[in-house]
Order: C-alpha cells, then sequence, then structure tokens
C-alpha cells in the first residue's frame, strides 16, 4: 500500500531510539523513487493544501459598496430577464393565434404547418459567436449540392 | 411500584390516581437530534450561503462574459419554443405507481404498486411552453478507472485530470458490488465524477464542440439512440480522444495513463428527442448507429 | 362611428372574394458572429469580479507544470520574480507577507507564462523589432492579434452581411416602393404547397439558389392580416448560414438591417405588429 505520509524509517536503528543527525554537505536527496514521486507531486496538483488564499476580510464601508454592487447586478439582471420572458411569451402567442388562425383558413396547410419534425437537427454551420470574427467573417461560396432523388 | 409513575404535587389527590400511569408518548427531545457544535461562534461562516462574500466558500461566478449562454439565451431559446411548437398538444401521463385499491382497510397505507408492465414510474411529458424551453441543466463527467481497485493510489490521476478538463475538484467513486472474476471489491475507490454548472459547463460545452471533438477522426457524433427516455444524454470518449483536451494535450508527460470519460447532459427537455435537438443546437453532431 | 363604417366596407369586399389570400412570409435572420456589445455595468461587474476570483485563487502549481532543472522551468523563473520575503529583522508598515509556494497569501497571483513569440517588453523597442521581422502567417508559433469586431460594412453598406457582427440582421426587400418583408403567394392554385416551401421556393426564385439557409420549423411564428391586399401573411423563421442573397431580378432592392434599423425602414403598424419577433441583440 503506498502511503506517501509514511516517515521513512532508517534501517540499523530501532524505532524510538534516538537518531543524531548528522550533517551532509550538498543538496539534500529524497529517498522517494521516481514514481512516488510523480504521485505526490499530481497528489499535490490535486489538493487545497498551502495553496489556498488568505480569506476576504472586507471593512464595513467595503462590504456595503459590494453589496450595493451585487443588488445593482441582481436587479440589472433580473429585468433582463423579466425582457426576455416577456418576449418569449409573446413569441409563443403568436404561434398559438397563427396557428388558431390558419387552422380556420385552411386545414390542410394547417396539417402540414403541424407536422412533426422527427429527427430534425440543428446544422452545424449555425455557429456560437465568439469574441472576435474569423479572417473571412462570412462565407459566400455556397454551392447547393445536387439532390439525389 | 411502577417505576414509570411520576408523582407531581397537585391541587386535587385524585388527579394522578386517575390518570393512567404509563405514558406511550416518548419525550422529544431524545429524538431530535441537536448537533451542539454546528452551534459554536467558530462555525457561524460555514452557515452562510455560499454567495455571500463573507462565506468561507465565497467563489466569484459570473467572472466574464459567457458567449455560450447568451448564444442560447439570444437566438436558440426562440428557435427551441417554435421547433417543440405543437398544437394542441396536451401532457403525456407518465405510468405511475397504482393504488391497492380502497375497499380495505388494509390497503389504504400500503405502499403503491408498481407501476404497469414496468418497474419504474415514469415522468410526464408537457408540451413545450414559453416557461419550459429545454436547457441543459448541468453536465455529469465520470471516470472509472479500473487499476485503481488494485492501487488506490492510481486513482489520483483520474481525479487529477477530470479536475484538469472540468476546472473542478471531483468526487471519488467508489464500487458497489462484489465481483470477483473482475476483482471488483465493495468500497474500492475506482474513479471520480464531476457535475458542472454554470460558466464551467458552457465552457466545457464549447471545448468539446470546437476543440475536441472535431479533431477525433473516428468520431461520428452522438448517436441517435442514445439517452435515458427522460431527456439525459450521455455519450463516452476513448483515452485516446481525452488526450485532445487541451489542458491535457500539451502536458502529456504528466498525464502518463489517461482514463476515457462518460458524459452525461442533463436537461430538462423531458424527452431524448427534444435532448438531442437542443443539443445539436450548441453545435454536437448526431448520426445513426 | 368611422370605424364601424371602415369595418363594414371591409367585410363587404371581403365578401366579394372568395376569402383572405394564404401567404408566407419569410423573416431570414443572419446570426451574430460575434459576442453582443457589453453595457460598460457589464464591463465594471465583470472586471470586478474577475478580480476577486483572481484574489481568491488557488495557488498555481508551478512545480506540477514546470519540473525542477528543466529549461522552461528557468525560463518561467526568470519572468516570474519571487515576492518579498517575510524577513523578520525588518518592519512591515502595511501587514507581513505570508508566503506559501513562492505566494503571497494576501494579493492574487500574478503569472507570467514563456510565450511562444518575443514580448514586445522584452524586445526593447516593439515597434521597430515587430517591422523587422514580421512572422509569416503559417508561423504556428507567431503572436496572435484578433480581428477587428467592425468591419469594412460597418461603414455605409446596408447590403452586406458582414455589417454589424455583433447583432441579428433580417433581410427587407423593397415592394410598391416599401420596404418588408419578403412575400410570397402562391399562384397555380391546383397544387398546395406547405408555408414553409412556399417560403423556400420564393426566396430560391427572388435571391437565388447559392443561399444556404436553416428552415427553423414548417410552423409559423406569427400572422399579420394585411387588410390593405386582403392577405394573411403567415411568418416562418428561418436562418442564413453562408451563401449569399444575390437578387436574380437586377431592379430588386434588398437590406439586412437590425431590429432598431428596422423601425425606422418599415411601417409604423408593420413593425408593431412583428416587434417581439426581432432579436434585440
Amino acid at each position: 500500500m503506498f502511503n506517501p505520509f509514511r516517515p521513512s524509517t532508517i534501517s540499523g536503528f530501532p524505532s524510538g531510539s534516538v537518531v543524531l543527525k548528522t550533517f551532509v554537505r550538498g543538496k539534500r536527496q529524497s529517498t522517494q523513487s521516481a514514481s512516488t514521486k510523480k504521485v505526490v507531486n499530481q497528489l499535490s496538483a490535486l489538493s487545497a493544501s498551502r495553496k489556498q488564499p488568505k480569506l476576504l476580510n472586507l471593512c464595513n464601508e467595503d462590504l456595503i459598496k459590494h453589496r450595493t454592487i451585487v443588488n445593482a447586478w441582481k436587479m440589472f439582471k433580473r429585468r433582463e430577464e423579466q425582457r426576455r420572458h416577456n418576449q418569449l411569451k409573446k413569441q409563443y402567442k403568436s404561434i398559438y393565434n397563427a396557428m388558431e388562425d390558419l387552422k380556420q383558413t385552411s386545414p390542410k396547410l394547417f396539417e402540414l404547418a403541424n407536422a412533426k419534425e422527427e429527427g430534425k437537427r440543428f446544422p452545424l454551420e449555425m455557429r456560437v459567436p465568439t469574441d472576435f470574427p474569423p479572417t473571412q467573417p462570412w462565407v459566400y461560396n455556397y454551392s447547393p449540392k445536387k439532390e439525389t432523388k | 411500584m411502577s417505576l414509570n409513575k411520576v408523582f407531581i404535587r397537585q391541587f386535587s389527590g385524585s388527579g394522578a390516581v386517575l390518570r393512567a400511569g404509563y405514558s406511550t408518548v416518548q419525550p422529544v427531545h431524545h429524538l431530535v437530534k441537536v448537533n451542539k457544535a454546528a452551534l459554536k461562534p467558530l462555525y457561524q461562516g460555514v452557515l452562510l450561503p455560499k454567495d455571500d462574500i463573507k462565506s468561507v466558500s465565497f467563489k466569484p461566478t459570473e467572472i466574464s462574459q459567457d458567449r455560450v449562454a447568451e448564444h442560447y439565451q439570444n437566438t436558440l431559446k426562440s428557435d427551441l419554443l417554435l421547433h417543440n411548437y405543437e398544437h394542441g398538444a396536451t401532457t403525456l401521463k407518465g405510468n405511475k405507481k397504482r393504488s391497492w385499491g380502497e375497499d380495505s382497510p388494509y390497503k389504504l397505507y400500503r405502499n403503491l404498486k408498481k407501476p404497469k408492465g414496468v418497474s419504474r414510474p415514469s415522468k410526464d411529458v408537457h408540451p413545450i411552453r414559453y416557461d419550459n424551453v429545454p436547457e441543459v441543466e448541468s453536465i455529469v463527467i465520470q471516470s472509472y478507472n479500473k487499476d485503481a481497485l488494485d492501487e488506490s493510489w492510481l486513482n489520483i490521476s483520474t481525479r487529477l485530470q477530470l479536475a484538469q478538463i472540468t476546472n473542478v475538484k471531483p468526487k471519488q467513486i467508489y464500487s458497489k458490488a462484489n465481483i470477483l472474476p473482475w476483482r471488483v471489491r465493495q468500497g474500492k475507490p475506482c474513479g471520480g465524477k464531476v457535475e458542472i454548472t454554470g460558466r464551467d459547463m458552457t465552457q466545457f460545452i464549447s471545448t468539446l464542440t470546437e476543440l475536441v471533438l472535431p479533431r477525433i477522426r473516428t468520431f461520428q457524433g452522438i448517436k441517435n439512440t442514445s439517452g435515458d427516455s427522460n431527456g439525459n444524454i450521455t455519450f463516452g470518449l476513448d483515452p485516446e480522444d481525452v488526450k485532445g483536451f487541451p489542458e491535457i494535450e500539451n502536458f502529456q508527460e504528466l498525464f502518463p495513463n489517461l482514463s476515457g470519460l462518460q458524459i452525461t447532459f442533463k436537461t430538462n427537455a423531458g424527452t431524448d428527442e427534444r435532448a438531442r435537438t437542443l443539443l445539436s443546437s450548441l453545435g454536437f453532431p448526431f448520426y445513426n448507429p | 362611428m368611422r370605424s364601424a363604417v371602415g369595418r363594414a366596407v371591409v367585410r363587404a369586399y371581403s365578401t366579394q372574394s372568395s376569402g383572405p389570400i394564404v401567404s408566407s412570409t419569410l423573416l431570414l435572420s443572419r446570426n451574430p458572429v460575434i459576442t453582443a456589445e457589453l453595457q460598460p455595468f457589464e464591463n465594471q461587474y465583470y472586471k470586478y469580479q474577475n478580480e476577486l476570483w483572481r484574489r481568491l485563487m488557488w495557488t498555481f502549481p508551478k512545480w506540477f507544470y514546470f519540473r525542477e532543472g528543466t529549461a522552461s522551468e528557468q525560463r518561467f523563473r526568470q519572468l516570474n520574480k519571487n515576492p518579498v520575503a517575510n524577513n523578520p529583522d525588518i518592519e512591515f508598515p502595511r501587514g507581513r507577507p505570508e508566503l506559501r509556494h513562492s505566494r503571497d497569501r494576501r494579493f492574487k497571483q500574478e503569472l507570467r507564462l514563456p510565450k511562444t513569440y518575443k514580448e514586445e517588453v522584452e524586445t526593447g523597442e516593439g515597434l521597430e523589432s515587430e517591422a523587422s521581422a514580421a512572422p509569416a502567417q503559417d508561423d504556428l508559433a507567431r503572436k496572435i492579434v484578433p480581428n477587428s469586431r467592425t468591419t469594412k460594412a460597418d461603414e455605409n453598406d446596408q447590403t452586406s452581411l458582414e455589417r454589424r457582427l455583433a447583432r441579428t440582421l433580417y433581410l427587407v426587400i423593397k415592394s410598391n416602393d416599401k420596404w418588408t418583408l419578403p412575400n410570397f403567394v402562391e399562384e397555380s392554385a391546383e397544387e398546395l404547397k406547405a408555408l414553409h416551401v412556399l417560403a423556400e421556393e420564393g426566396l430560391y426564385k427572388i435571391g437565388g439558389e447559392q443561399i444556404n439557409y436553416f428552415n427553423v420549423s414548417n410552423t409559423p411564428c406569427h400572422v399579420y392580416n394585411n387588410s390593405n391586399e386582403n392577405k394573411k401573411e403567415y411568418i416562418i423563421k428561418s436562418h442564413i448560414l453562408s451563401g449569399e442573397f444575390k437578387p436574380q431580378d437586377e431592379s430588386l432592392q434588398f437590406l439586412w438591417l437590425t431590429k432598431e434599423e428596422l423601425e425606422k425602414h418599415l411601417d409604423r403598424a408593420y413593425y408593431t405588429d412583428i416587434a417581439h419577433l426581432l432579436s434585440s441583440v
């Protein structure tokens, strides 16, 4: 069983006896093997030990400032959220109205418009916006594929 | 003389005599456990919510513009609403647990019967409206390391690899069963697991769709059959594919034994088909196996 | 009173013909190519949170990435000087440094990682050296300079798909001296075409077939009652992905406009009817 924290015992001395430290000139060499060192290294990258910063200890004035900022942000976000929600609600209602209308006007077209599109996927060309545009912002040379039917 | 009988001095002499001498009601203060240590003033910081700046586990989450989330909100959400719209759709009732009947008092409080034909109840499927447009709630990434069953310290490398990829410290997972031919023993650590939400999640999505998946030559896409029928889609990556993550690609000598990933997208879509459409809108390809 | 008269007139007109004409309107949009412009408050908040986040970050495990005794570790050490040590003989009026893994726990850790190219700070005279040795475009080690968020088309070309990259653009065409969304009516009455098919064929007819577009759904997202022409315009939503709208008819004028510009170009009543379909980003 591997235990990196087990103290390395020096052979020849029974445990408990006093070991006199002798000064050795030069760099100290560790007794761990290469693979052990690697695992210790990995564990040290993963663990929080000796890596955590000091806790924030804001004074009262800073605390009030921070809370004001966060409250303003929350209000800003809430308004945006509300606006988006209202717009989506309007969109939903307009889809509903359009379909009701179509049902009255032309039942056949309604059937076609309400047909389920199983297996429809969004195209991969519809990409997530990036922070900066590509060198060629728009692809112009598109030619439609020949339909094989 | 009964020891349970407590004599209290009262105004009437007959009160204590007429009362039943034995109470079956246990005193409550024996049942409710109070962890007095948690009430220490030292631990007040622990009780604060995590988004409070005074809390010990405070970590800012909105640290930069989130382009995937913005794209979803600005463009995809309204498209998904329109795409999933079905006129006159009603809620599809799931297969629920059944009552045993009410003709006998014994049936009244009995545990409900299993749903018909299956062992587990299924959820209702609601039509998509403006308030339940499908979205990815979180991503669970799990990594299984078989070798860690023998040497538990091998698991450190798996967990570190997960932490590097996701920016979240993973939990250790333990084997649940004893299977002797595979040398699986209950309680042995055998991998790691991370659940990511928010910015870590969107960052992971964009890393996958823009850097990792396009460079896997054999990758055709996520299978059109994948899913747990509740709208959660899972796919796997081989150890060879994991090398494509930029956090690992440039430091391959630090991660000698990589293990594969199992990635589950938890969505609120309700059905797998809707969830697949949602994932395809975020840039994941799909194919028919 | 006046409105009642107006309604009576319309009703008389509609009973004359067989009923309103069903037509399909295409809401063709170009999605944003780059992320949305942030408001100043958003920018400031993100900066503030980012600083807090950096302050509360764990120390970078440099021993893990830069193994001792390697050339890269030496380079890293050159770039990152150790912070001031906690010398017991020195008085620190602003608090004693608390070093762990050569990071002062009280502050955020500022790191400079070795780059594959020479930085201007190192080369001294930045402009001269850059001019003398401009890196080749295919050189992987070159410094990556992001492209400008504004393009040439932003100046004065409303027909270009490269304008206003951070916004959603919508296609409008000029018909009867009025800017509208392209609207298509079925000409042959014998076969019934679905609304989205009608819109697609109409688009190819006026804009050529060099358009890669994605139709979001068969379902119309809105109906606009055009009482002037006795038309019902069902709006079909779709996105242009690549290719170009090339008017097949020379006289056809078209524009790619944002929501705010649409407000100026479209009829007031028409715009207010469809405003909720348009993205404000």
